[in-house]
């Protein structure tokens, strides 16, 4: 019995695969590459020396149930950070396996900064024995960045499948071109303090460098523009930095990043692959 | 008639509904120290908060009881403080310490300038300090009032400064720190009053004069 199965087996071989039709798939090794994504964390409040609230907290000694007995107003001890970008990024396939990615990207963040009251209040005139504070109803910040992201996709199967997933590690270098901040005020009257203001606190990080890890998909078919979708980890590389004026940017985030790339040059590369006839 | 006063009652409503939030200054804020979490930090910014230690108990300020109130009167000031003085975990005794020293003639809040550096020895004859406990309980309330036979220590005004909010005067913010030991009745040693700090605000609120 077992005999014969294995003899229909031999017998039947050459059938089928004579039944299937040897295709050549090719695919540029060159895509440009348009990407949008965003970064978002929840990073720890920067303690501003010149806030009243900037130290203060919800707070009860250890025996007091009652949390209201030192009731008051707080900055908040976390704030969330997001920084959308748009960037330009050619991608070079190595082989199958590997591809190599590089290019430009333009970055902005708006940081909101508020108290858990109408207001907080603000120190900007110490003289002798008169102090000067401002009630700050909140501050916003818009920073621009320019970055470098350098990347290596590591695709887990070798055929050029309509739905691909792949790995990816890199680097992104991030640079601030400008920052403004905008301090809006309990009295309008005060606007003429939001100057003191900005000199007073101090401005981002002008660098930052961050390790890149991430999953994703490709999306179609690579000899046709295609899109990819991500979602990535960045490790923050440099130490207790400044992602704005009030904000430390922590050791990792979290990214989602949407690519489209359309094929471009010469150089092909190929594998064969059956079909049914 | 009834359709004026729906109507004066609403618009009464919306008046009180468009009110601004209680001011922040008026507000305690307990910045632990960093040494001993129960006390607040030493600060100067009017966070209208005080604590010290009596022996191993804390009397500290608490959101319900105005911390501080000062009173000017024949050429004496009285800088009190009145808190919580914690006794057990589940009740508590109010309790006010009151300072009372000779003091030049103070007419608004923003004479209290003048206590900028001032440095007191509280076993001086004349000056008093005065401690008030009000202890509550679901029978009773006991009000016991001593004037402390103080053997030494000090009351010292670190900073005093003439706060402004948004370019108009607001209150005067009294800083300072003290710490002294007293003698009770029928007990040799002294009870130490230690570690003590103040911050306060000072405005017409809990500032009189006469």
């Amino acid at each position: 019995m077992k005999k014969k199965k294995i003899l229909t087996l031999i017998l039947f071989a050459p059938l089928a695969l004579a039944a299937q039709v040897q295709h050549t798939h090719e695919y540029s090794r060159l895509r440009w590459g348009i990407e949008v994504g965003f970064e978002a964390f929840s990073g720890d409040a920067i303690t501003i020396p010149q806030i009243r609230e900037s130290r203060s907290g919800y707070y009860g000694p250890e025996y007091i149930s009652d949390f209201d007995l030192y009731y008051c107003g707080f900055m908040f001890p976390k704030y969330d950070y997001t920084r959308y970008f748009v960037g330009f990024k050619p991608e070079y396939s190595l082989n199958h396996h590997f591809a190599v990615a590089a290019g430009l990207r333009f970055a902005y963040n708006n940081s909101v900064f508020n108290s858990d009251r109408d207001y907080f209040l603000w120190k900007v005139k110490e003289e002798g024995l008169t102090t000067n504070y401002v009630r700050v109803t909140s501050v916003t910040q818009n920073n621009f960045y320019v970055g470098i992201p350098l990347e290596l996709k590591i695709f887990t199967s070798r055929s050029d499948l309509r739905v691909r997933q792949y790995f990816k590690t890199g680097f992104v270098f991030n640079a601030l071109v400008t920052s403004d901040l905008n301090v809006n005020f309990e009295d309008a009257a005060m606007a003429k303090y939001g100057e003191q203001i900005s000199r007073q606190v101090k401005k981002p990080a002008r660098f930052g460098a961050q390790a890149i890890f991430g999953v994703g998909l490709k999306l179609g078919r690579m000899n046709h523009p295609f899109g990819n979708i991500e979602f990535q980890i960045p490790v923050n590389l440099l130490n207790k930095q400044r992602a704005s004026s009030f904000i430390y940017q922590p050791s990792v985030s979290f990214a989602m990043v949407a690519t489209i790339n359309i094929p471009a040059g010469k150089q092909k590369l190929s594998y064969n692959y059956y079909s049914a006839q | 008639m009834k359709q004026y006063i729906f109507t004066a009652i609403s618009i009464m409503a919306l008046f009180v509904s468009c009110s601004k939030s209680e001011p922040q200054m008026d507000r305690n804020i307990f910045i632990p120290d960093e040494n001993d979490s129960q006390l607040p930090a030493y600060t100067e910014w009017g966070y209208n908060s005080f604590g010290a230690k009596i022996d191993r108990q804390y009397f500290v300020s608490t959101s319900h009881i105005m911390p501080c109130r000062a009173l000017y009167k024949d050429g004496y000031l009285q800088f009190s403080l009145s808190g919580v003085y914690w006794l057990t975990y589940s009740g508590n005794t109010e309790m006010t310490l009151s300072f009372s020293f000779p003091c030049e003639q103070l007419h608004t809040y923003a004479d209290l300038l003048i206590l900028n550096e001032k440095n007191m020895e509280l076993s001086a004859g004349d000056i008093q300090v005065v401690q008030t406990k009000v202890e509550n309980t679901a029978q009773s309330r006991i009000e016991t009032i001593d004037t402390l036979n103080v053997v030494s220590g000090m009351l010292h005004f670190r900073r005093a400064q003439l706060l402004s909010i948004d370019d108009q005067p607001n209150r005067a913010i009294v800083s300072g720190v003290f710490e002294f030991r007293y003698i009770e009745d029928n007990n040799v040693f002294p009870v130490s009053v230690s570690n003590g700090r103040f911050d306060i605000g000072i405005n017409r609120d809990n500032f009189y004069a006469y």
